[in-house]
């Protein structure tokens, strides 16, 4: 996977722990395992110091064999983080090759049932450790010695027996917060499990596992010890991405995403982005496209991500750096926590030079295998541990406060340069007395005939290809605050609710004390704060001293 | 010293930082208080990645000087290049 870095060695390991900054403050962490700590102590302490950015980290061990009474310590000690790798032996000492005891059948329930005692005691510790610390457990990622009654290639009862002890703890484990347990399943694409034991060390000196193995286990633990903050949207292109064909040539209902199509992939990514948009994260659009094919096309019912899990849509023939310009700018947040994703590469290097710190991704369309990569990939950096109810409700939020991004679009953040979008800004947008009158003068002005998607003379047929379509109101050339204070203004004139709607703008616009919701919208639309002294911003642009707004809280 | 006796110079300041190379070549867990048993495995590991060699961990006892690590090395890449 992606995210996958190259394997670290032990020489290596060694020198990033040596370069460690002497200066920088240690972060603890406990590793708690039942062999020799060995390899796996100096991995997990050199992943920990590189995802750390070079933070002098230590690794300390607890006894040998003693898995319980290591994890059981932990959480009477100053640690960041306690590190718990679980393999069969520990649960029972009979299922160690480094064992005396003998293999036998009949031994079996003796054994399922000290491996229930000992899961139930490991269950306490770790829930009494992540009180107190970060906790990463790894469940057994070794093969089973071959002491069951079946052949290699048979599941016997017993051992599915021990499998679901194993299985059933790690659930629960999972359930909990504080705690974050390795996907075995990505741990096997990395280190495969027939190249994870190496029994000569493990019967010599006690240390079961190759060093590939320790290291991607070291990785995994010190990830799930140090998270990175996911990242906070995607946007994406339309015409061979979210759907495969060009809407604009095939018509809305020629696009296609699906398996009888042969157009999978497409349907893959738009349930990744629509499980994305349920957990909180932002999806936007930035799609070189006529707005009315692309609301056409998102009207259709089998659509995978939902037209409302989308905001805001840029569709119309800008470059796509001003499109993510201003989606980012109606998300209020930097291009560092948002992926781009386009097919063309292009594209994707227009977007990448005028934001930097955007992660840009192309999307593979004719290669089945990489755009599976691509959603792991996507997945690795924006997922969360947790989703709440209130992610999902984020982009409606964001709809509500931000209505219009910058320069006009409807409710839904539509906004295209063509006739049709300006009707939907006066009308689906309610704006102020002022923006109307602007709004209305400029549609007679800027009515242009639609054409096709792909004619030059489209682009040139813009009114002004340097100043953002929309509404036409001027909106976009005013200050962000007062943008949206003015789209705002209009909506909302009952006394009663002026203080919550001055608080909506406040929230989402950093920086805003208050929008001013006065009948006379032509009057100072909001008060924002200038070097620390708050100030009136008009409609003209002029600031004057602010002394409060009747009936707003100024802050 | 030659061209094995470096590398494994450089070997040894890998695993034990805080040991100057001349005092390598004379090196051995009598001399040197960090040289434990964990030293010597992970010692090994560094070894073997450096050389492309495998070391016998069944002679881990024998491994406990840079001579004698010297020797099993020159022997083993001897091997391998014959």
């Amino acid at each position: 996977m992606s995210a996958r870095l190259r394997q670290v060695k032990i020489a290596e390991a060694l020198k990033i722990i040596r370069d460690a900054r002497a200066e920088t403050p240690t972060h603890n962490v406990l590793l708690a395992c039942g062999f020799t700590p060995l390899h796996a102590q100096t991995l997990l302490r050199a992943h920990l110091v590189q995802r750390l950015g070079g933070q002098r980290g230590e690794v300390g061990s607890g006894l040998y064999g003693d898995l319980c009474g290591t994890v059981e310590s932990a959480a009477a000690k100053e640690l960041h983080g306690l590190a718990v790798l679980v393999e069969w032996p520990d649960l029972d000492g009979r299922l160690s090759y480094r064992s005396g005891g003998r293999w036998s059948e009949l031994a079996m329930e003796d054994v399922l049932r000290t491996a229930a005692q000992t899961l139930a005691r490991l269950r306490e510790g770790i829930r009494a450790a992540a009180g107190r610390m970060r906790v990463s457990l790894s469940g057994p990622t070794l093969p089973l010695p071959p002491l069951f009654s079946t052949a290699g290639w048979q599941r016997g009862e017993a051992e599915a027996r021990l499998e679901v002890l194993a299985a059933e703890f790690l659930a629960d484990m999972a359930a909990e917060r504080g705690i974050g347990v390795v996907k075995t399943q990505r741990l096997w694409q990395q280190s495969a499990p027939a190249a994870a034991l190496d029994v000569k060390p493990d019967v010599l000196v006690g240390f079961p596992y190759t060093v590939p193995h320790a290291d991607a286990l070291a990785e995994m633990h010190a990830r799930l010890l140090t998270p990175a903050p996911p990242l906070k949207a995607v946007i994406t292109d339309l015409d061979d991405t979210l759907w495969h064909g060009i809407a604009g040539e095939v018509g809305p209902e020629g696009v296609s995403w699906d398996l009888p199509s042969h157009h999978q992939m497409h349907g893959l990514y738009q349930n990744l982005l629509s499980s994305l948009a349920a957990q909180g994260i932002l999806i936007g659009v930035a799609s070189k496209n006529d707005a009315a094919v692309v609301k056409k096309a998102f009207e259709r019912k089998d659509l995978l991500l939902r037209r409302e899990q989308v905001f805001p849509v840029e569709a119309h023939w800008e470059p796509k750096s001003r499109s993510v310009a201003r989606i980012l700018q109606a998300w209020n947040i930097g291009a560092d926590a948002v992926i781009f994703i386009d097919d063309s590469p292009m594209e994707l290097a227009e977007v990448a030079a005028a934001h930097p710190g955007i992660r840009t991704m192309l999307f593979p369309k004719a290669d089945p295998a990489a755009c599976l990569e691509l959603l792991h990939t996507i997945r690795d950096l924006c997922g969360k541990e947790r989703v709440s109810a209130e992610d999902g409700l984020r982009a409606e939020s964001l709809r509500r406060n931000v209505r219009v991004p910058a320069g006009g679009g409807d409710r839904n953040g539509h906004r295209c340069g063509g006739v049709s979008q300006r009707r939907r800004c006066s009308g689906g947008v309610r704006l102020c007395a002022f923006a109307r009158g602007r709004a209305r003068a400029g549609s007679r002005q800027q009515d242009q005939p639609v054409q096709s998607k792909r004619d030059p003379a489209r682009r040139s047929g813009m009114a002004n290809a340097d100043e953002p379509p929309g509404c036409g109101a001027g909106c976009h050339q005013l200050p962000r605050p007062v943008r949206a204070a003015r789209q705002d203004c209009g909506a909302r004139r009952e006394p009663g609710r002026q203080r919550a709607a001055r608080e909506d703008v406040g929230d989402e616009l950093p920086g805003v004390l208050a929008a001013d919701r006065t009948p006379d919208a032509r009057a100072a639309v909001c008060a924002v704060r200038r070097g620390g002294t708050p100030v009136r911003v008009y409609g003209n642009g002029k600031e004057r001293p602010f002394a409060g707004v009747s009936g707003g809280t100024g802050r | 010293m030659d061209d094995i006796a470096k590398r494994l110079v450089g070997c040894f300041q890998t695993v034990f930082p805080d040991l100057e190379a001349k005092q390598i070549p004379a090196a051995s867990q009598e001399t040197v208080a960090a040289w434990d048993s964990v030293a010597t495995v992970t010692l090994i590991t560094v070894i073997e990645d450096e050389f492309g060699v495998a070391l016998d961990l069944e002679r881990l006892q024998e491994f406990d000087s840079f001579s004698r690590l010297y020797g099993h090395v020159v022997e083993l890449v001897s091997q391998t290049n014959a």
